[in-house]
């Protein structure tokens, strides 16, 4: 593809596509809306589906059904409707079907400020459905970035038959960069781990050592059943703790034992600085700014940028809190990515810098931070 | 001892009056041997309310039993109502 | 045919245990039956066959059910139901669901499968009671009667479910009672060979709730009831509207030929492609 100014928003249609999307199914929402109509247009070309669904419930819904139909699934919102998909976010984690999901944050609570940015849904990301579940949540913070995460965010999706969170925000889903993308035939696709064994002997929940049981489509000849219920190796309702344990152990571990795999961020001088800023999304601009500015100033600063949202990146942020004596993140919410941080930063120093009005973080405000030592 | 072809009640001299009990007093033994599998049989009653011809009856645990078998007309009334598959009524006059 | 070599049970999974699950006399396993003679009959191939469900009692058949399964979210089969048959529009997608399951929670989205054509059978087993709750009441439940969470009586229309879904762009609405469950088969079966929305409305009844509650007996009693109270759509046709005043009405309520869904979108498929194949040309 030839050199593009191109929104964020788009880059996301674009690698969905790259990544093998085929079936979209949405509803109109500020600031995720461009993601639907590109996808609208572009789908049927390829002989993808399209649908506007009648609300965000359904539109999730109809995603994890065409998946277990075989086609890679996406679906693009922004808060209230990322509110209302949290019981399909369940559903689709207890079931372990792949499918993508969107998420251009906004100003919130509520309605808020449709065309103003935060990163107000971090923690929603995680815990927004009910039950203890694992859950994979990437945040790009530019347009060539948004591109390549959510082709990651479907690779994810297949590798660990879980559903992905595209968290981006306002900003980066609305901004424009010139980017130049690279032809679909040349990005990295993982194709869905269909089963080798004849299928009377399949078990769609059944473990073959990896963790992630192998996925047959419906229609393929190999009919079995799925639910949201507990159940056992054959996807059938259980109450056995016997069946139920070590099902809540087996998908815990396939994310745990992947960690390294999932987390993605980049770091930038942080080995031995006495002041890392950690941070992600839009406000990752930001921090990158401020850290230039306070190197310039001969501050010894380093910068940690998150990619990979949830699982949080715990060894990195214990590795920075063993020799850095203050971690600052800035983040559009009243401090929420910080919690961890704080948490896994022990007794070392952490400084929120937080704003959640919809104006961005600027890196003069980081940069304050930086330099109240 | 009327032969009857198919379904059709033959009409021997005197007997104006062929009705349903007529039927099946012409038939020679059943026309359909009832199997009921007891471990899915939950004791409804509905195969027992509604046979047409008094087939079936409830024992002392509420579960059916086949008290006259040679009056199945193999209607398959039970066999298409009964909730849990556990009864079957198999043809026998083929 | 399927009542001489009972092959019924080659429907039901091997692997799975029985009895069901159902309460004693539930009608929810005659619908089962009436749906695996319809099947059977089409010959059609198991692999062609999806089964999607909701919540509740009438959320639990599918997985009886040696096909294409899934029991999903309450009141959102039918957008499941969307999904997979884009997906693979060869299926025979088919959505049961109970009355609270599809009119309550499920309402918006009945409305629109209905209004979108697209070529999906539900089938409505309507027990006017949340059965598996407890017994409260529904959006059928009819006025006056008791339920857990109407203890002096209901005072909420019963919705029209075959009405909702002619009004909303159905092709194909039938109703009838586990008490006909011969004639139910039939109507299923025209239901999934009809090329587009399909709803069966299903009348059943709930002996362990809504019987227990507002004293109508056992299974064999609510049972009568639904014969007592059925008539054939062709002998309502001949009775004056007062005359029809608590009955049910059997039979196939509306069956047209209309565009379906998925054969539309295939139509917008060629639109675009052809399109882009322009577009090559001329650049």
């Amino acid at each position: 593809m030839k050199v593009k100014l191109m929104q964020g928003n788009e880059a996301v249609a674009w690698g969905a596509l790259a990544a093998g999307c085929r079936f979209f199914a949405g509803y109109p929402i500020t600031p995720s809306t461009e993601i639907a109509e590109i996808l609208s247009r572009e789908l049927p070309k390829l002989g993808g589906k399209f649908i506007q669904m009648e609300d965000e419930i359904a539109s999730l819904a109809a995603c994890i059904g065409a998946s277990v139909g075989g086609l890679k699934s996406m679906t693009a919102t922004s808060g209230p409707g990322f509110s209302l998909m949290q019981e399909h976010i369940g559903y689709a984690a207890m079931t372990e079907i792949p499918c993508v999901l969107v998420n251009v944050q906004r100003l919130g609570p509520s309605t808020g400020q449709p065309t103003s940015v935060s990163q107000g849904d971090v923690m929603q990301a995680r815990w927004g459905t009910h039950g203890d579940h694992p859950i994979i949540a990437l945040s790009p913070i530019s347009v060539r970035q948004s591109f390549d995460l959510t082709v990651t965010a479907f690779n994810f999706s297949e590798l660990y038959r879980t559903p992905v969170i595209l968290l981006m925000d306002e900003v980066i889903g609305h901004m424009r960069e010139k980017v130049e993308l690279p032809e679909a035939a040349d990005v990295l696709r993982v194709e869905r781990n269909g089963t080798s064994v004849p299928p009377e002997w399949y078990k769609p929940y059944g473990d073959t050592g990896s963790d992630v049981p192998p996925l047959a489509n419906f229609g393929t000849g190999y009919r079995y059943h799925v639910t949201g219920l507990f159940h056992d190796q054959m996807g059938y309702p259980t109450q056995r703790l016997d069946e139920i344990d070590p099902w809540i152990e087996r998908v815990h571990r396939k994310i745990d034992r992947n960690i390294h795999d999932i987390t993605l961020f980049e770091e930038d001088g942080t080995q031995f600085a006495k002041t890392v800023v950690v941070s992600y999304g839009a406000t990752a601009r930001s921090a990158r700014h401020a850290v230039k500015l306070a190197r310039r100033r001969r501050s010894k600063v380093g910068l940690a940028t998150l990619f990979t949202i949830w699982p949080f990146a715990e060894e990195l942020v214990s590795r920075i809190a063993d020799t850095a004596s203050h971690i600052i993140v800035p983040e559009m919410n009243r401090g929420q990515l910080a919690l961890e941080v704080e948490r896994i930063a022990g007794r070392r120093k952490v400084t929120r810098v937080n704003q959640a009005n919809g104006e961005m973080i600027t890196p003069q405000m980081i940069l304050n931070a930086i330099e109240a030592n | 001892m009327s032969e009857t072809i198919a379904g059709k009640p033959a009409t021997p001299e005197g007997s104006s009056e062929v009705g349903i009990t007529a039927a099946t007093e012409k038939r020679k033994g059943p026309r359909g041997k009832i199997v009921i599998f007891g471990t899915w049989c939950k004791g409804c009653g509905i195969c027992v309310a509604f046979c047409p011809t008094g087939v079936l009856a409830l024992d002392a645990d509420g579960h059916p039993v086949v008290v006259a078998p040679e009056k199945c007309t193999a209607c398959h009334w039970c066999d298409t109502h009964c909730p849990d598959f556990a009864i079957v009524v198999q043809r026998t006059d083929e | 045919m399927t009542r001489e070599t009972h092959d019924e049970y080659e429907y039901l999974r091997h692997t799975k245990k029985f009895p069901n699950v159902w309460c004693s006399g539930c009608g929810i396993g005659i619908v089962m039956a009436a749906l695996i003679r319809a099947v059977d009959r089409m010959e059609l191939n198991k692999d062609d066959v999806a089964v999607i469900s909701g919540i509740g009692c009438t959320g639990r058949m599918p997985v009886y059910l040696d096909f294409n399964t899934m029991h999903t979210t309450h009141g959102r089969a039918l957008a499941f139901a969307t999904g997979l048959k884009l997906a693979q529009p060869r299926l025979n997608v088919i959505v049961v669901m109970g009355d609270g399951d599809a009119l309550a929670i499920g309402g918006n989205h009945f409305i629109h499968a209905a209004r979108r054509n697209i070529d999906l059978t539900a089938i409505v087993v309507n027990n006017s009671i949340y059965g598996m709750t407890g017994g409260q009441y529904s959006p059928t439940t009819p006025m006056d009667s008791l339920a857990s969470t109407a203890p002096y009586g209901n005072v909420e229309q019963p919705m029209p479910i075959c009405d909702l879904a002619i009004v909303a762009g159905a092709s194909f609405v039938a109703r009838s009672t586990v008490y006909h469950a011969i004639e139910m088969d039939r109507l299923i079966e025209q239901a999934i060979q009809k090329q587009g929305f399909s709803l069966i409305e299903v009348i059943s009844y709930c002996h362990t709730t809504f019987g227990r509650i507002n004293k109508l007996g056992t299974a064999v009693d609510m049972m009568r009831i639904l014969k007592e109270k059925s008539i054939s759509k062709a002998a309502s046709d001949k009775l004056p509207a007062q005359e029809l005043s608590g009955k049910i009405v059997r039979g196939v309520l509306c069956n047209q030929d209309k565009p379906e869904f998925t054969a539309l979108y295939q139509q917008v498929i060629e639109r675009a492609q052809q399109s882009e194949s322009n577009k090559d040309i001329t650049s």
